[in-house]
Formats: C-alpha cells, sequence, structure tokens
C-alpha cells in the first residue's frame, strides 16, 4: 500500500531514546557521590583528632595581644555605657552642622526622624548620602537666572502660523504675529535638564551634543570639548546609532545622553536623532522652539534655538553642569 | 544588549522597565539613565502619541500700545535699531515717558498727545530735529562709537613694550 515506507509507532522526539540509559547513568554517577561524601567523612574524622594532640603555645607577643585587646574592649564598653543614646543623637547633629550645605539631609527623610542616626550602618549613611535624594546636589540652580534667559532672547518664539501645536503649553502669548515663550516654564524645565545632565556626568555616562546649524558648529564643538565629553555638529548620518556596529566596525558604546541644540534640521524637518535615540532608549535633552515637536523628547527646554546669544547660553550652562558633576565625582569616587 | 526600537509605544522608560522586569535585560546591563530617570521623571512623559492639549494662544497687548501706534503713525520709523544697546531709548520710549509725566493734567487723549509733541519739540528732541542721526541709538551712530573705541584703545598698545616683554 501507500504508507507501507512510512515509520510505524508513536512518534518519538529528538533526545529521548537514550533516556534510560541517561538515568541509569545519572543514578550511579549519585552513587558514586554519595560513596564519595562518605569516604571524605571518614577521612576528616581520622584527621580532626590529631590536629588536638599537638599542644598549643602560644607566644609572648600573642599573650599580649589578647591581653591588649581586652583591655580596649573593656575600655569600649565604658564609654559607650558613659553617654546616654541622646547624647549620641546630639553630637551627631553637631557634627552635622559642621558639614557643609551639600550634605545636607533633607529633612523629611524618615530615617532620620526616629532618631536612630546612632545606629545607622555604613550601607544606610551610603543611603542617606545618595545623590540622587537630593533635589538639587550639584546646585544647578544657582547656574542662571531668568534674567539671563531673557537678556540671551531665549523668549523669541518664531511667527504664529508655524507654532507646533504640542508647543502650546509653553508659550506665553502671541506679540503681533510673533510667539513668546514663557520663561517661567522654561527656566523650571532647564533646570531639570541640567540637574539630569549633571547626574549622568556624575555617573560616568557620555554625553552627546548634536546640532545641525553651520553657525553654531563652533559654539556647540568647544563647548562640549571644554567639557570633555562630545558633539556632533555636522550633518547627520541616518544610522549612526540604529546600525552603530557596522558603521564603526565593531561593538560601539552609545551615548548615554544626547543633548540637542537644535531639535530641527535646516531643511526645517524634525532631526532624524531625536527618533533615533528613542529607538536605541537614549534619553534626549532638546531646546524646542516654538516650530518644534517636543513629544519623543525626554527633558524639552522650551527656548530660542536660532539666536547665537541663545545658543551660546545653553552651550555654557550645559557644560557647568556636566563640570559640576564630574567635579563631585572626583571629590567622593563613587562605589 | 536586548532593546526594543518601537519608539512610539510608551516612552524609552516603560520600554527599559519592561525588559528589566522580563529579565531580557539583568539589572546589571540596567542603562546609566535609568535610576537618575526614577528619581527625577520629566514633568510630562515623552510619549510619541501625546495629544496637543486645547489651549488658544493669547495675544500680548499693552495699555501704551494705542500711544505707540498714534506715534509711529505722525512720525514714522526712526531707522535701524539695535535692540542689544541699552544705553540710549527710542524715540518712542522719551515720548512715551513724556506722556506718562503729563498725563495727569490732561483729560482729553488728543489734547494730551498734541502737548507731548510741543513739549518734546521744546526741548529739542528727537523728534522732528535735524540732529536725529548724529545721537541716540540708531546704527550710524553705534558705529561711530564702535571705531571710536577703537581707536582709542589701539594708541594705548605700543609695539615695542609688546616686543620687549617677550
Amino acid at each position: 500500500m501507500e504508507y507501507e515506507a512510512a515509520v510505524k509507532g508513536p512518534l518519538k522526539l529528538k533526545g529521548t531514546a537514550n533516556k534510560d540509559i541517561q538515568k541509569k547513568l545519572k543514578k550511579k554517577n549519585k552513587e558514586k557521590a554519595k560513596n564519595d561524601g562518605e569516604s571524605s567523612k571518614a577521612k576528616e574524622q581520622n584527621e580532626t583528632p590529631q590536629s588536638y594532640k599537638q599542644p598549643v603555645v602560644k607566644t609572648k607577643a600573642q599573650l599580649k595581644f589578647e591581653q591588649m585587646k581586652e583591655e580596649q574592649q573593656k575600655k569600649r564598653i565604658l564609654e559607650k555605657a558613659s553617654k546616654t543614646h541622646k547624647q549620641r543623637v546630639e553630637e551627631f547633629n553637631r557634627h552635622l552642622d559642621s558639614l557643609t550645605e551639600h550634605f545636607d539631609i533633607p529633612k523629611n527623610a524618615t530615617a532620620v526622624k526616629d532618631n536612630q542616626l546612632t545606629d545607622l550602618k555604613e550601607s544606610e549613611l551610603k543611603e542617606i548620602r545618595n545623590p540622587l535624594r537630593f533635589p538639587d546636589y550639584f546646585g544647578v540652580s544657582n547656574l542662571f537666572r531668568l534674567k539671563d534667559l531673557f537678556d540671551a532672547k531665549v523668549h523669541y518664539g518664531h511667527k504664529e502660523g508655524t507654532l507646533h501645536p504640542n508647543m502650546k503649553p509653553y508659550i506665553f502669548g502671541s506679540r503681533l504675529g510673533h510667539i513668546i515663550i514663557d520663561l517661567d516654564k522654561t527656566t523650571e524645565l532647564l533646570q531639570d535638564a541640567l540637574n539630569f545632565t549633571a547626574h549622568i556626568a556624575y555617573r560616568g555616562g557620555i554625553i552627546l551634543f548634536v546640532s545641525h546649524y553651520p553657525q553654531h558648529t563652533l559654539t556647540v564643538e568647544k563647548a562640549a570639548k571644554e567639557a570633555g565629553e562630545y558633539a556632533h555638529a555636522r550633518e547627520w548620518d541616518f544610522h549612526l546609532l540604529t546600525n552603530s556596529e557596522k558603521v564603526y566596525n565593531g561593538v560601539t558604546r552609545l551615548p548615554d545622553l544626547i543633548i540637542m541644540v537644535s531639535t530641527l534640521n535646516p531643511q526645517m524637518q524634525e532631526h532624524t536623532a531625536i527618533n533615533d535615540a528613542a529607538k536605541m532608549c537614549i534619553p534626549t535633552i532638546g531646546i524646542v522652539d516654538s516650530n518644534s515637536n517636543p513629544n519623543l523628547i525626554t527633558y524639552p527646554v522650551p527656548g530660542n534655538d536660532d539666536s547665537p546669544t541663545a545658543v551660546q547660553l545653553y552651550c555654557n550652562l550645559f557644560r557647568d553642569a556636566i563640570l559640576l558633576g564630574k567635579a563631585k565625582k572626583s571629590e567622593v569616587p563613587s562605589s | 544588549m536586548a532593546s526594543s526600537r518601537l519608539e512610539r509605544i510608551g516612552s524609552i522608560y516603560t520600554r527599559v522597565r519592561g525588559l528589566l522586569r522580563s529579565g531580557a535585560l539583568k539589572p546589571e546591563d540596567k542603562p546609566v539613565w535609568y535610576d537618575v530617570y526614577e528619581a527625577f521623571p520629566p514633568k510630562i512623559e515623552p510619549c510619541f502619541g501625546r495629544k496637543a492639549p486645547d489651549i488658544t494662544i493669547r495675544n500680548i497687548f499693552y495699555q501704551e500700545d494705542i500711544i505707540r501706534a498714534k506715534f509711529y503713525e505722525r512720525f514714522g520709523s526712526p531707522g535701524l535699531i539695535s535692540l542689544t544697546d541699552n544705553r540710549f531709548s527710542t524715540p518712542c520710549q522719551k515720548f512715551l515717558e513724556k506722556y506718562k509725566e503729563m498725563e495727569k493734567d490732561f483729560t482729553d487723549e488728543n489734547e494730551l498727545f498734541e502737548a507731548v509733541v510741543k513739549a518734546l519739540a521744546e526741548e529739542k528732541s528727537l523728534i522732528a530735529s535735524n540732529e536725529q542721526k548724529s545721537s541716540g541709538n540708531s546704527m550710524a551712530s553705534m558705529f561711530t562709537s564702535a571705531v571710536n573705541n577703537k581707536a582709542s584703545q589701539k594708541s594705548t598698545i605700543n609695539v615695542a613694550d609688546v616686543l620687549s616683554e617677550k
């Protein structure tokens, strides 16, 4: 018949044919292991009494050392007993007062509330000193004031017709057809962005400045150089991030943060780097003018991205934030 | 490294968080920014499909705008003005200052306007005078002042001193 050539019987999965053999092997191995264990235990039993037989003789130096140890322990116990818990807390508070404000412990921290400071272990202290617990660990809010933004013409947007609908929350109003950006909101968002930058620099991340305006190339590259980071202020090749292994012939470490001084390219289209950074899960900080789309940018900063004064200000601020982060890093070696 | 390239779904944080939770991304391969983002999340989550809020853009107007409009209608533009130079006020600004000073004495707007024009003309200020070009913050005056500054700076540097220092 037609089915004569077919294999009869139940289907067999690959690797199940010699299952029984494996089981046997396992059993054998177990038995072997048991035997080995027993033998080793027996050996230990034989060995231990031998070591006890040797008389314990301490040298003079050892005896003296032990004596000193006991004395010191007694001293320590007495010292501990002399101070009450309350006194120790007060002492610790005095020590904290003498430190600079950078070591300030947040007042609402639960660990501090219970006056358990004396019992803190090193790991807990580290947790209290963790930069992420401070709202502004690097002091980036002191880098600029709202007046500086105004003087650098950050509030000038484009014409009303080019306004991107997603930019509406950041707009103050329209002055005779020209969009004016709300500098109160810019200040807040710029501080967040600077804080984020400083933290990334503190953690040793790679920061990349990106711009595509020929007139800002020098400014941006100079700022990156001064901060000891990287800049890409030329034409953006579309596969620089997404296909980096082919472009650079090897495994490449991508930047940990991209700072976009302008989010549009000279053709007034969205810069490719924004999409690509989102694809590669790289956070972006971007200066968004009234005609840019802030949706995909992690930390958008509404502001004028065309005036040289404004671009210079952004570059200086981000450079200073990076340097602040790096300075703290060299101060306290992070674990 | 495991990652998702679908930039339109969620945000970079939610995507990485998903990878970490599922175990596709090991905790030791966690990106540098992850903890920082968690501690200081952006005010609005950066999602691709975020819808634009329904806000109407208001117009910015000031009460003086009416006077400004009248001024420019009568006297026209004074020419090029440098916005970076705050040393001199423009003719319009001077007019407005005078207008505010004299505001209390008049009730009729038109009368007040004419009175201000008269007062300024009497003071031989910039309006309707030929000296307009020589002073103030016009581009020509800025250029001449810059040239003068440069000339004065030049005279202080002596080539011989520079060479002798080296």
